[in-house]
């Protein structure tokens, strides 16, 4: 009975954060904003529905698949993230006013003016007339 | 001769690194099978060794340290971050309020390994509000997005967590090299902005 009750407040709780995933990925601002809102209360809220299953059938078989389809959600999630995120950075689909610092294109800057430094430099050193 | 760079990786060394690696995929395959029997080993070790040849992958150099109090204290903390975190991310989900700007945060991270700077990665965009967005492999730098990031003081927040992730796996996992970085470096926050204040 106890655990019954635990199981269901543990799948609604899951079934609410789930809910709050979706609501974030239409109501957030942006794309990397979105990307949050997709990936993290979700993961937390499988995890629980997961524990909810493994309450009402607690079987060595239905525990181990739990373990792995956790696992693996646990591994895939941030590689997709990261991708998604990165290839939304490198073309540029991200709306500045949402940033409120970028340290990445602060590195970028900087690695670009060294690099351009240094093509001068080389320039003059062999071809005044280069660049 | 030089006498003091790092141990190469023998074959001995990447023989059990192999080992570890065909073990935990058997057994991964006895569990998507739910039962044991020799048969499940048996077909789980011959396709284990079939996956690491035809897959192959660079192998992950292992440290060969593992400190299991430090390694529960930071699943415990994971844990505890990934419960707070979510609830505060839902709690932007349904608030009235927009969510506000975020940053780009960059990271410089202590360990040069790529295991641990993989794992960093990894829990730290598992713990919600940050995803990593890009990493420069060579100088060993993150680059996250941090939701709801619109002052000096989260961004010096968001990077103290990176910081304190790193520090607890370095702790339960990192090499001896790792470990002495760790203890030229405790703080690379102040260092980063102990001039500003």
């Amino acid at each position: 009975m106890i655990l019954d009750i635990i199981s269901a407040a543990l799948i609604l709780l899951g079934g609410v954060l789930s809910l709050a995933a979706a609501l974030g990925l239409l109501r957030f601002g942006d794309l990397l904003s979105r990307m949050h809102a997709s990936a993290k209360p979700q993961v937390l809220g499988l995890l629980m529905v997961a524990v909810a299953i493994g309450i009402q059938y607690p079987t060595w078989s239905t525990v181990t698949t739990l373990a792995i389809i956790i696992s693996f959600q646990l591994v895939t999630i941030p590689v997709a993230t990261h991708m998604v995120g990165r290839a939304g950075y490198r073309t540029k689909h991200l709306r500045r006013s949402m940033l409120y610092r970028d340290e990445l294109a602060e590195a970028v800057d900087r690695a670009e003016a060294r690099e351009l430094a240094w093509e001068r430099r080389r320039g003059t050193g062999t071809d005044p007339n280069d660049g | 001769m030089s006498t003091n760079r790092p141990p190469r990786m023998t074959k001995g060394r990447s023989f059990v690194q192999q080992l570890v690696l065909v073990f935990f995929l058997v057994v991964l395959w006895v569990m998507l099978w739910d039962s044991v029997s020799l048969m499940h080993i048996l077909s789980g070790i011959i396709l284990a060794l079939v996956v690491t040849r035809v897959f192959y992958l660079p192998p992950v150099v292992l440290s060969g340290r593992f400190n299991i109090i430090h390694a529960l204290n930071y699943g415990l903390w994971f844990l505890y971050s990934l419960i707070h975190a979510s609830v505060e991310v839902a709690w932007f989900a349904f608030r009235p309020r927009a969510v506000g700007a975020g940053s780009v945060i960059a990271c410089d991270l202590r360990t040069s390994s790529d295991l641990l700077m993989t794992l960093v990665a990894d829990t730290a965009s598992l713990i919600p509000g940050s995803i990593i967005i890009d990493s420069d492999r060579a100088m060993g730098v993150l680059y996250l997005h941090v939701l709801d990031c619109d002052s000096q003081e989260k961004i010096i927040s968001a990077k103290a967590q990176v910081y304190h992730i790193e520090r607890l796996l370095i702790l339960a996992l990192g090499s001896h090299r790792d470990l002495a970085a760790l203890k030229v470096n405790p703080d690379p926050i102040a260092d980063e902005y102990g001039d500003v204040r």
